[in-house]
């Protein structure tokens, strides 16, 4: 524990939020586990609002006419979607977006379910008429990609702006204390600072795709030296000392990190044009090495951007999502690879569902959408939720086929963080809304992807 | 040596003579001694008059060399008079130029702190440095108000000889890092010896022609420019780098840098970049929509909405290009609609004039508009198309299908919806028949609308201050810049040549309370210290390199022109960073960029700049490269700390700590002397890496 103290003036906090909780929660201490215990939460953020009932799209004869009714100029056609089928939803018959043939093999093979229409929410809304009545109940700045990207991430819709922190940064306030002497941040972001996984006291450590960034002046003995007594300096203006706790905190990672996974590599090898599949690759050299970076519990950022198709959604989504099914399916290879299989779940977010209706040559803001986990423990080969009828003018769509969330973000967002090990009497903590929707004291899985 | 006045209930002291003992004399300059030199008979550092006014003093306060020996003379002694309760007067007096002069103020005697309440550099104008002091100078009088006179029932005024000139570059320094892409030393010694003329200075910067970008890109003889770029051998690279070129030739070069720093700014606001943009590979239409910025940026809010919302690359981004109106189930593009409303005018929340959320009957933010709005407004924004074809002025088709996406957007009212629009305030933008569609008229008023809302200005206003002084105005502040935006003074709104000089010109950007409050100033942009180390020191094309092949920073420093992630720019403006900005509720944009990646590849690249010059890594290029030029710095080697001292000056206008610079000046003389240019290097180097750098105080 003198360790975790000792380079890295960020970790201070870190430090003593641990000790903190070492005082004040035993009872969380008992939960810890075995030794050997070890679980990742990895977020795929697909940034500008993935046209996600493209994505999972009915494929029964009559949801699927409904479908292509509303959807006009956007439906894709019968009979290139991949079926699948589900229990549990008003049809069993359901299409695969055709570019994401990897996808439909996990899915049949029990390694990867979809949740159907998880939105951002402050409260169940149970129809429009609900939505109309009820101003206050719908998030700040609906359907705009700032607000609803950051409330996706604060899971606090009611409240403007980033000042929560995120649903993954309070998990990991929570959770930390696992990861005695840790040095680096159990929130590890593959793609710059995000509001997910900033908490009260923790912060990511970003990662680039070979490892962390060194500091060039440590080359020279004499500016390494001169480095280290300026940084450790006390500055009053409250920038001036921010930026040198930051930066001290930058050189002692990346060092630390790059020590620790340097000798570790995944030889089954990505497609070298996929980005995403080489931040995947980062990702699961990072969970080989959690055991040198003292880490029981790890949470992965990655944020694919581009999403917001206004236009061109048909042609842009045939290469995007191909290059999701890609990097999805050599993650899923490489955690086999480490047999980190049954450790590790990743889960997709996007900033909103699209608007059914065509706008001509795209598709606008709306809310409602459809996402996916993959992993060992997710119940794999169903779809969680209830799938919408895509209907217009049915009871839970707004003009322009906006479709009300019949999924919480606190939902979808809690069963994940109640794996990773937030206890019912902490998950209020993470989720504030939580009682609007179910007591966690009564109930531990509320969609059940992994009960 | 102590006059005392009895003003009650405020006791002031005005002492000099105190002071003289302690004097000290280090830089005195040769114009005071010359004045000393010029004093009747025995000159004496005393009182040899008598009169209670060390000639020291008498220098100070203006007066003529014989006042020294001569009782009854003592210069124009700044003389205190209680005007009420919460107001003194002090009688003006022309500075010294090599003067310092200090208004200090104490509870009570026993006190053993005097409080600094105001300065005054030379003959400059009196400067508030504490909270509440407020000074307001005329020719006849100078006004005090304190809203804390209790803790300055003492009063005193304190002169100190030796640096105000340097104090005066640091001032003048300190402004070409807000106004400009970095000072050199030339122009920080003119701005410093005309007397701090911030106002003149910029009145000066609103004349200079614009250097226009695309003139620039045809200046710069690319074969076939108008042709698509893709990648290749030629050191001038893609159409990234060609734009990317022609940026930093200007922000590096320019004389109009008032102007491109502007531009620069308004680039953030209304973002268009490369990631979700179509036809990245003509530089042609890309740096014809920065010269909007350009072109635009002294001119009027109204007509940049105008030219922005008709910009074809606009069009192209926000897709509202050929957007139509409903067809079935096909309903008009609302991204336009959202955007120009959200980020280039009115924003989400209704505002008071000074920035602050207005609140409803139960404390919460009023939204500025519905869902339902967006939907209205998406129908102004339909029937806009590209302008026809012109030949030699960008790429055509084999096709001959319209690709101008150089000239404005035109109106094909066919494509218009011509039903009534309900704008955000109420407005009905009026139903017109099938033969008077007219989708010009209507954007017009919907622009109207937008721009006369009273959101627009503290939105604005707010922003353009977070670029260049402060990332946390206060509400006054943003406010004195909103009133500015309603009314120029002569009853024009949105003239951006007076908001922008409301913004440098504010007290709050000014005055020099940095020095004392804590959450003041801002982090820079990485690409502005980038900016500022070429320009500092004089970084020039060269005959194989007769421009800056400077490499996208997208990846080092989180930013490069062309390629902000998003429509929200590179950070948010309400982003505040973990630890003490947070915890006091402070804001801080350009956090949101400086992470354990850009943090530290940022250091790599002055590293290299600073070493080596724009080589790889940094720029593409031919050898030899364009380097950073030492040679004012070479002769000052031998004398480290006044190298420092130099750099000091010109890097951190004077805020880098004794410490610092002791740290900094070991590690120089570390490097034997006769190795020169590694001194300077390691000394840039150690300035750029220290936190004083990368903060603008």
């Amino acid at each position: 524990m003198g360790e975790a103290s000792c380079a890295a003036a960020g970790s201070t906090a870190l430090f003593a939020s641990l000790l903190n909780l070492r005082m004040t929660s035993t009872a969380a201490a008992a939960d810890l586990g075995p030794e050997d215990d070890y679980k990742a939460l990895v977020c795929l953020f697909l940034q500008g609002g993935n046209d996600s009932f493209n994505m999972l799209a009915p494929h029964n004869q009559n949801a699927y006419d409904e479908y292509a009714l509303t959807r006009d100029n956007l439906a894709l056609p019968h009979e290139n979607l991949l079926p699948i089928t589900s229990a549990g939803q008003p049809f069993s018959e359901f299409g695969i977006h055709p570019s994401m043939p990897r996808l439909q093999e996990l899915y049949n093979n029990q390694d990867l379910a979809f949740i159907a229409n998880v939105g951002t929410l402050i409260e169940p809304l149970i129809d429009k008429g609900d939505y109309s009545r009820n101003a206050h109940l719908r998030p700040s700045g609906l359907f705009s990609h700032s607000d609803q990207q950051i409330h996706w991430q604060t899971s606090l819709p009611q409240i403007k702006g980033a000042s929560p922190g995120g649903w993954g940064g309070r998990t990991a306030d929570l959770l930390q204390s696992m990861n005695e002497n840790a040095q680096i941040s159990m929130n590890i972001s593959l793609s710059g600072v995000n509001v997910f996984q900033t908490g009260e006291d923790a912060f990511s450590y970003i990662s680039g795709l070979d490892g962390g960034t060194e500091m060039i002046a440590y080359t020279d003995p004499f500016e390494k030296a001169a480095v280290d007594s300026l940084l450790e300096l006390e500055y009053k203006n409250l920038f001036t000392s921010t930026f040198a706790t930051n930066t001290r905190r930058f050189i002692d990672s990346s060092i630390h990190f790059n020590e620790v996974i340097k000798d570790i590599d995944i030889s089954v090898q990505p497609d070298s044009t996929s980005r995403l599949a080489n931040q995947m690759k980062m990702v699961a050299r990072a969970i080989a090495a959690h055991e040198g970076l003292n880490h029981k519990r790890q949470t992965f950022f990655i944020q694919s951007g581009g999403w917001d198709h206004h236009n061109e959604v048909l042609n842009a989504q045939t290469v995007m999502l191909a290059d999701i099914d890609v990097a999805v399916k050599y993650f899923k290879e490489a955690m086999d690879e480490i047999g980190m299989s049954d450790k590790v779940v990743l889960f997709t977010a996007s900033d909103f569902g699209r608007t059914l209706t065509s706008n001509g040559q795209g598709s606008d803001h709306a809310w409602g959408g459809n996402q996916f986990v993959l992993g060992g423990p997710v119940n794999g080969g169903k779809i969680f939720g209830q799938y919408p009828s895509l209907a217009l003018g049915n009871n839970l769509m707004l003009d322009r086929g906006r479709i009300i969330p019949t999924t919480s973000v606190d939902e979808y967002g809690s069963e994940l963080a109640r794996w990773l090990g937030v206890t019912s009497g902490e998950m209020d903590t993470v989720f504030p809304n939580i009682q609007n929707f179910y007591d966690p004291a009564l109930i531990t899985h509320p969609l059940g992807f992994l009960s | 040596m102590l006059i005392r006045f009895k003003l009650l209930p405020v006791y002031l002291f005005l002492t000099g003579g105190l002071m003289l003992s302690s004097i000290c004399l280090f830089g005195q300059t040769v114009d005071y001694t010359e004045w000393l030199e010029q004093v009747p008979g025995q000159p004496s550092e005393l009182d040899p008059d008598e009169d209670g006014f060390p000639t020291f003093l008498e220098y100070a306060l203006g007066a003529e060399p014989e006042a020294a020996v001569d009782p009854f003379e003592s210069g124009s002694s700044p003389i205190f008079r209680r005007e009420n309760q919460a107001t003194m007067v002090l009688l003006p007096f022309p500075g010294k130029h090599d003067m310092i002069y200090l208004l200090e103020g104490k509870a009570s005697l026993k006190d053993a702190e005097w409080i600094p309440l105001a300065k005054k550099l030379g003959n400059t104008l009196w400067q508030s440095v504490t909270d509440g002091f407020e000074i307001v100078e005329t020719s006849d009088e100078v006004t005090l108000s304190f809203e804390d006179w209790p803790s300055a029932t003492f009063m005193r005024m304190r002169v100190e000889t030796g640096d105000a000139t340097l104090q005066r570059k640091a001032l003048a320094a300190r402004f070409l890092k807000q106004a400009t892409f970095g000072p050199t030393m030339s122009q920080v010694e003119a701005l410093a010896d005309d007397d701090l003329d911030f106002e003149g200075w910029i009145d000066e910067q609103l004349t200079l022609p614009a250097s226009g970008h695309l003139d620039h890109y045809y200046s710069m003889g690319v074969e076939n420019p108008t042709e698509p770029r893709r990648f290749g051998s030629d050191p001038r690279g893609n159409s990234t780098t060609l734009k990317v070129t022609v940026w930093y030739d200007i922000a590096l070069l320019g004389e109009d840098q008032l102007r491109q720093r502007m531009a620069w700014a308004l680039s953030q606001i209304f973002v268009m970049g490369e990631a979700g943009s179509l036809q990245n590979f003509y530089p042609v239409q890309w740096i014809n929509w920065y010269d909007i910025l350009v072109n635009n940026a002294f001119g009027n809010y109204r007509e940049l909405l105008h030219n922005v919302t008709y910009s074809p690359k606009m069009g192209d981004y926000l897709t509202y290009l050929n957007n139509r109106k409903a067809n079935g189930n096909q309903l008009p593009d609302e991204n336009y609609a959202r955007e120009v409303m959200q980020l280039f005018t009115v924003g989400l929340w209704h505002l008071n004039n000074d920035g602050t959320l207005k609140l409803d009957e139960e404390g919460q933010p009023i939204p500025t508009y519905t869902n339902y709005h967006i939907t209205e407004l998406a129908k102004v924004f339909t029937g806009l198309t590209l302008s026809p074809n012109v030949p030699g002025k960008h790429h055509i088709f084999e096709n001959g299908f319209k690709n101008n996406r150089v000239d404005p957007m035109i109106a094909q009212n066919g494509l218009h919806d011509s039903k009534s629009k309900e704008m955000l305030d109420g407005t009905i933008i009026p139903s017109r028949g099938n033969r008077d569609v007219n989708a010009n008229a209507d954007i017009a008023m919907a622009l109207d609308i937008l721009f006369n809302h009273p959101n627009t200005p503290p939105f604005v206003s707010y922003r353009l201050i977070q670029r260049f002084t402060s990332s946390n105005p206060s509400p006054e502040y943003i406010e004195r810049v909103t009133n500015v935006f309603i009314d120029n003074g002569e009853g024009e709104r949105g003239d951006l040549a007076a908001i922008l000089k409301a913004i440098l010109l504010d007290p709050e950007a000014r005055d020099a309370g940095y020095l004392m409050e804590h959450g003041r100033g801002k982090l820079r942009e990485p690409l502005l210290k980038f900016t500022q180390l070429c320009r500092a020191f004089n970084l020039q094309h060269n005959l194989q390199n007769p421009n800056f092949y400077i490499e996208s920073m997208a990846d080092e420093f989180g930013m490069s022109p062309y390629q902000y992630p998003s429509v929200f720019n590179f950070y948010l403006p309400e982003f505040s960073p973990a630890g003490k900005v947070q915890d006091a509720s402070l804001v801080a944009p350009e956090f949101q960029i400086l992470d354990d990646s850009t943090g530290l590849k940022t250091f790599y690249v002055f590293h290299r700049l600073i070493n080596h010059g724009l080589v790889g890594g940094v720029a593409k290029g031919l050898n030899p490269r364009p380097k950073l030029d030492y040679s004012e710095l070479l002769p000052l080697t031998d004398d480290v700390p006044a190298l420092i001292d130099y750099l000091d000056l010109l890097l951190t206008h004077q805020t880098l700590r004794d410490d610092t610079k002791e740290l900094i000046i070991e590690s120089v003389e570390a490097v034997p002397d006769l190795f020169p240019d590694t001194r300077v290097k390691r000394a840039i180097v150690l300035i750029t890496i220290s936190p004083e750098f990368a903060i603008l105080e």
